[in-house]
């Protein structure tokens, strides 16, 4: 393993980088992949495209992670300074309460919830962030309206493999495709490494680079919820098994020759991997991809986790290990499928 | 005036014709160039600077369409657009574009258990009636499925600067564009003015268009809904009639592009110009669907507060339309300065 994954998702966690407001992050990761790749632009709509050039005769690949988090924002703010939200992406509003958050300018605040006598009356607008502001006029000096939080909290690791904390969905992804960018040997394909825009409200920001780039192939790793837990999600994909070739969710079904690709890659070189099938998530950005321009064959490569969309994600080293093994691997084959 | 013009044509999705003969008619003497795309999209272009802009108002209303006939003589009608029941009963309605009247009808009051009292009217129980007593004279009036119907309203002055009328959403936004149009010229910038069809229906003809003009930026024209009216808390009035036009922060569809977004702020704050920002984040505008049109567009949204959107009468104050045409135009001039910095 790279001693660098670790440091690189510490670093790319505690990023403020809503949908929409991902620059700070794009920034980030452009100093962090800027040494493995032979250019690095960003486009219209805020994607960070890095590319590492290929061999004659070599396909054009995109590899692609979204680099946003879901946050909140700031809707109005009351005579007493709290402000009110609205949701940006999938937050429910029974793990926010009680939450630090921090705002695009930098101020830190806390989530509170009206006072109800029962759960079922728990609704995001009747939430509020405290950020120790005593009037409307001083909160909206230091965010204005239209500014987004995100959760903070430091990532921890549990064991030897898991690691804990806010903001990995999908810093992981992103984590995964630095890890492909920095040990990739053997320039045979071309390789487009898109960190791209709004993945938590979409997808939307992936399929615009998508259309730029046309590229022969896809790959996209993203997160997925894995099972296993009382009342949690139906699904075979477990934690820390490998990463999941995702066949089929409620809006995408797998491109059928690069899934068997990467299946007969993975058993030939002995990397776990899981297979999803999920009916209940659909914001995967293979969709938008496989769609894009004159349609891209499209892989999706997720990584399990738990707990996704709350301040304690959960996320298996060696999943993001196998994920980016098995991404080198297929990148270093002919991708002949 | 345009507005009036505007609000008085008929257009459901997919039937925006009168609407584009108006916008065509009224603006023609103040573009370039104007064509219609094959989905139904009326471009103008006013004149060829170096920077690509393109202003998205949607022509097409909400409103319904004639689903069956019966026997009796009665239309059933089905929704194209966003409705609420609780409004249709009762209303007057026209049938075609060549104005048939008709009233929505619906079990009336003394015909109603205890029961039915408390709840809405479902929109299946509601038929349009045309004054006929079968099929026959139903046909005899040239009415036939899938015929457009429409809220019979016509437009009118409440006073000075408050406007009355139908389909504000988007003829509000149609209007704006044309003033925009009809006002100063921007050397700095080849204008391509958008009058797209069916986004009630899903944000569909914008798509079209910002795919065929490929622009550097795209702002989307709106009306949006505004409930600064009684028994609503003031901190859930979306927007408030009156008090300027309205920058969107997100919404359904989009979130803004951040520099197309601080551009119209400072536009709005260096001109004196009176603004709010748009409450609410749920229902979607075209400018999100266009921002993802090619290898992306940076867009945002610009409304006028419409008050009873979506309904036979809606409301509008026209400072906030005139508003909302010079947020643009000092948008315009701070664009051409080259201001906006992809």
């Amino acid at each position: 393993m790279s001693s660098l994954l670790l440091e690189r998702l510490h670093r790319l966690a505690a990023l403020w980088g809503p949908s929409g407001r991902e620059y700070k992050v794009a920034a980030a990761l452009e100093e962090m992949i800027r040494p493995y790749v032979d250019e690095v632009r960003t486009d219209a709509i805020g994607n960070l495209i890095a590319v590492k050039k290929g061999a004659p005769g070599g396909k054009r690949v995109m590899l692609t992670a979204h680099m946003d988090t879901p946050g909140a924002l700031a809707l109005e703010v009351s005579e007493e300074g709290l402000i009110q939200l609205a949701p940006v992406g999938d937050l429910k509003v029974h793990h926010l309460i009680g939450q630090r958050v921090v705002w695009g300018s930098g101020v830190v605040g806390v989530i509170q919830h009206e006072a109800v006598d029962e759960s079922k009356d728990l609704a995001f607008r009747k939430l509020w962030c405290d950020i120790g502001a005593r009037s409307r006029e001083e909160a909206l000096a230091n965010v204005p309206l239209g500014d987004m939080c995100t959760l903070v909290g430091e990532l921890q690791q549990m064991g030897a493999d898991l690691i804990t904390g806010p903001g990995l969905n999908n810093r992981a992804g992103c984590a995964v495709l630095l890890e492909v960018a920095e040990h990739l040997q053997g320039a045979l394909h071309e390789v487009a490494f898109v960190f791209a825009t709004q993945g938590a409200v979409g997808p939307r920001g992936v399929a615009p680079a998508a259309y730029g780039l046309q590229p022969d192939a896809a790959f996209v790793v993203e997160m997925t919820p894995s099972g296993g837990l009382p009342g949690g999600p139906k699904v075979a994909v477990r934690l820390g098994e490998g990463p999941a070739l995702k066949l089929k969710d409620a809006s995408f079904v797998a491109h059928w020759r690069l899934s068997e690709l990467v299946r007969s890659v993975a058993e030939a070189e002995k990397i776990p991997l899981q297979t999803e099938i999920n009916s209940d998530v659909d914001r995967t950005g293979a969709r938008a991809v496989a769609a894009a321009g004159y349609g891209v064959p499209t892989a999706a490569l997720d990584l399990p986790a738990r707990y996704l969309g709350t301040a304690g994600e959960m996320v298996s080293l060696r999943d993001l290990m196998g994920a980016a093994d098995l991404l080198m691997k297929l990148l270093q084959g002919s991708l002949a499928f | 005036m345009l507005l009036e013009k505007l609000s008085n044509a008929c257009g459901v999705s997919g039937r925006e014709d009168e609407v584009r003969e108006a916008l065509r008619q009224e603006l023609a003497p103040y573009v370039d160039e104007m064509w219609t795309d094959p989905l139904g999209n009326l471009i103008m272009r006013k004149g060829d600077g170096p920077v690509k802009v393109m202003l998205d108002a949607h022509m097409d209303e909400v409103g319904f369409c004639v689903g069956d006939i019966t026997s009796e003589g009665y239309l059933k009608l089905k929704k194209i657009g966003g409705l609420d029941d609780r409004v249709l009963p009762g209303r007057e309605v026209w049938v075609t574009q060549r104005r048939i009247p008709g009233v929505l009808g619906a079990k009336a009051w003394h015909l109603c258990s205890a029961e039915e009292r408390r709840k809405a009217i479902p929109f299946k129980e509601m038929y349009v009636d045309l004054g006929c007593r079968s099929r026959a004279e139903v046909e005899a009036l040239g009415v036939e499925l899938g015929d457009p119907v429409y809220f019979a309203t016509i437009f009118e002055h409440f006073s000075p600067r408050v406007v009355k009328g139908k389909a504000f959403d988007d003829r509000a936004g149609c209007a704006v564009l044309g003033g925009v149009l009809q006002g100063e010229a921007h050397p700095g910038i080849t204008l391509y003015a958008a009058f797209t069809v069916q986004e009630e229906i899903g944000l569909r003809g914008a798509r079209v268009a910002a795919y065929n003009l490929n622009p550097d930026l795209a702002i989307s024209l709106e009306g949006t809904g505004c409930a600064n009216v009684p028994g609503v808390d003031p901190k859930e009035t979306i927007t408030n009639m009156g008090e300027g036009p309205v920058i969107s922060l997100m919404d359904a569809a989009g979130i803004p592009n951040l520099q197309v977004f601080n551009l119209l702020v400072e536009a709005a704050r260096e001109a004196g110009i009176r603004y709010q920002f748009r409450r609410l984040t749920s229902g979607g505008t075209n400018a999100g669907r266009i921002a993802l049109e090619r290898a992306g567009i940076p867009a945002c949204t610009v409304s006028v507060p419409c008050r009873y959107i979506h309904t036979n009468a809606a409301l509008l104050n026209l400072d906030d339309l005139e508003g909302a045409v010079s947020l643009i135009h000092h948008f315009l001039r701070k664009v051409e300065k080259g201001e906006f910095r992809p």
